[in-house]
């Protein structure tokens, strides 16, 4: 099914820079799991005492934040390893929206792979979204995905950034291989005139 | 491919770019060939699993290499010694590589090693040709020239059905580094320099290039450390121009072409540099002339300072994010401001990883080592980064020669850097580590990460505290 225009979701706020995808999912919960489970690793450390209890002054395990639906970040989010179960981590959790001022690379396309909608704002929407979060506990965010736009209280809105072809794959729910499945003619005949080019890149005469 | 030679000036990683894009689809994104691909154990089998949803068969498999190196146990029990949750993955590569018809540099081959470390070993990362895995550090092999960035599975996925990945195309950061290193500064000072510079996000959006005098007189090894932190100021991808200093590295390795071939190849990468009028979207130019060895004191590898420097205060900093992620970080790290690293007590030793386990890197740590031992209460490992640069380090005795110390000698693998294999911090430990990342929890939970070049994690080792070889030769 592909994701409607309009998304709709609870929002909650961590306003600390730089959250590498090590502090999203640690490497140990990556492993050995299916989805719909990688949430057991999101935040583990922030989110889990060692011996496996809630930590009561993480925003996730607090009413009623723990049932939010979109995350709003510090800049850098999801920086450092290419871990894909980051992304499946939070969807997993249920979030299926992140916001952020800038977002680290490889995680901000593995959103895209995974449906999950990684929207850019500039510094000044991240720093008013993290003060009316504040001011407003249970805050409701509405998503405008086709105009770009994050709304609240019916009347106040920020623009967030996304791409025209990023856009149009998120809202017809695209499969990316599906999508380089149609470009099979232009690439056997780049790899024909590459191959002749650069035989050296294919065998060792 | 004929657009190397058109009159519009070029960076190197345009020409690089522009001979792989088989199509442009909008947007600032490009359908881009991939010369190149490896996989390892732990990102590669739900790719696989993805891949039989779709046609089930790998479209170039003669371009597509694999090796075990994240979840493989250093010691000598290798398969069997690592955890046991994930021996299973390195079965599963098994499989899919023969049924795939994938060339795999299994345990026993000798070949295998950490992916970063045996692409340019065995001259399967060449200049020229994009190369892709699933591992964020995969910008280390642009240090030949390659053009080269990490994926996430489904991407890894994508290049396995269809030889392609559908990018954005970056805008470039050149880093013109100017004037001499130092003899006592390494490669790796040198980028956690520059990280500190210009921060952790400074490249998000950008392929890095470096280039200059400074970078000119570096080594491959040196230039792989370099650019394998590219990935730790957010840029996908790190480049170097290749030179002569490359061709002579490549030259008589395995998967490296040779006659006639190589005469082709060696055309083809002769015209890589970036053409003088060319200019990339932010130029930097960063004086290395006064650089002192680094280290990392928080969570960051921002969060850097001279070894012999004192730990920053967050008050005297500008900007509330910056402010509260140092003040984070201080407490996870148990520092405060003003506090010497050179005074800090250090329980473990991490020599390794895709950073700095090649053989100038433990010749470089064996150099500060040779007849002196580890400090008692430091457990201290050396872990090469291939089985070829074991055995390299082996003849030469440096095995002897760590051991006497009382380093432990360990086979190779990605050991204490991705701490899923056996090796890892305990609670609480303070580590120095020749690897690229001291985010919190990555060397084991609780555990803290200072990040610092082979030399200095081997004069701290000795010592006990932090240290950099200077301040070693003036105690023992």
């Amino acid at each position: 099914m592909p994701p409607d225009n309009l998304k709709r979701g609870l929002a909650a706020g961590i306003a600390v820079p730089h959250i590498d995808t090590d502090t999203i999912i640690p490497i140990d919960y990556c492993v050995n799991r299916t989805r719909p489970h990688f949430d057991e690793g999101l935040f583990r450390a922030w989110r889990f005492n060692s011996d496996g209890r809630l930590r009561k002054d993480f925003i996730l395990n607090k009413t009623p934040y723990s049932g939010c639906k979109i995350l709003v970040v510090g800049p850098n989010f999801g920086c450092g390893s290419s871990r894909e179960m980051a992304v499946w981590a939070l969807n997993d959790f249920g979030i299926f929206c992140v916001i952020a001022s800038s977002f680290g690379e490889i995680f901000y396309s593995n959103c895209f792979q995974n449906q999950v909608l990684a929207a850019k704002v500039s510094e000044s929407a991240a720093a008013t979204l993290f003060k009316t979060l504040d001011e407003n506990v249970g805050l409701v965010l509405d998503i405008d995905i086709k105009r770009n736009l994050i709304r609240w209280n019916i009347t106040q809105s920020v623009e967030f950034e996304l791409d025209p072809l990023r856009k149009s794959m998120f809202l017809q729910g695209l499969d990316p291989i599906e999508a380089t499945f149609t470009k099979e003619a232009d690439i056997s005949r780049f790899e024909e005139k590459y191959r002749a080019t650069y035989s050296w890149v294919y065998e060792k005469e | 491919m004929g657009e190397i030679n058109s009159g519009k000036p070029k960076l190197l990683f345009d020409k690089i770019w522009d001979a792989h894009r088989i199509a442009t689809l909008g947007g600032g994104y490009d359908l881009v060939y991939i010369a190149r691909h490896m996989l390892h154990e732990l990102a590669s089998d739900v790719a696989f699993n993805m891949l039989e949803k779709k046609t089930g068969k790998v479209r170039r498999p003669e371009l597509t290499f694999a090796t075990h190196d994240h979840v493989v146990s250093t010691g000598d029990d290798r398969a069997s010694g690592s955890l046991p949750k994930y021996v299973k993955y390195i079965d599963m590569l098994r499989r899919n590589a023969e049924r795939h018809q994938i060339k795999l540099f299994d345990l026993e081959d000798g070949e295998q090693g950490i992916v970063h470390v045996i692409a340019p070993e065995l001259g399967i990362a060449l200049p020229g040709l994009t190369f892709v895995c699933g591992d964020s550090h995969t910008c280390t092999v642009g240090g030949l020239g390659a053009l080269s960035w990490g994926i996430g599975t489904s991407d890894v996925a994508h290049v396995l059905a269809t030889q392609t990945l559908i990018q954005r195309r970056p805008k470039v950061f050149r880093v013109n580094c100017q004037g001499c290193l130092g003899e006592e500064v390494t490669a790796k000072d040198l980028i956690l320099a520059i990280i500190g510079e210009y921060g952790a996000d400074a490249g998000t959006g950008f392929a890095m290039e470096f280039c200059g005098k400074a970078v000119l007189q570096l080594s491959i090894d040196e230039r792989l450390t370099l650019c394998n932190l590219s990935v730790e100021m957010g840029a996908r991808m790190g480049q170097i121009a290749p030179d002569d200093i490359t061709y002579e590295y490549l030259s008589g390795r395995k998967f490296v072409p040779t006659g006639r071939q190589w005469d082709q190849a060696i055309e083809y990468w002769s015209g890589l540099k970036s053409d003088q009028r060319a200019l990339a979207e932010r130029e930097e130019s960063f004086d290395v002339t006064l650089l002192r060895p680094q280290i990392t004191w928080g969570t960051s590898p921002a969060h850097v300072i001279p070894v012999d420097g004192v730990v920053p205060n967050p008050a005297e900093k500008a900007g509330k994010n910056t402010r509260a992620g140092m003040e984070k970080a201080l407490a996870y790290m148990d520092l405060v401001p003003g506090q010497k690293m050179n005074d800090t007590k250090v329980d473990v030793v991490f020599i390794g990883s895709c950073s700095n386990s090649r053989i100038s890197d433990l010749r470089a740590a064996a150099a500060v080592v040779k007849g002196r031992k580890v400090s008692p209460h430091v457990r201290a490992l050396i872990v090469p980064g291939s089985s070829e640069t074991k055995r390299v380090a082996e003849r030469e005795g440096l095995d002897k020669l760590f051991k006497n110390a009382g380093f432990e000698w360990r086979h190779s693998g990605c050991s204490m850097c991705v701490a899923v294999n056996g090796d890892q911090l305990k609670e609480g430990q303070r580590c120095i580590s020749t690897s690229n990342r001291n985010f919190e929890g990555r060397q084991g939970v609780g555990g803290r990460t200072h990040l610092a070049s082979p030399a200095t994690a081997a004069a701290s080792a000795i010592l006990g505290r932090i240290c950099d070889q200077r301040s070693l030769d003036a105690v023992v």
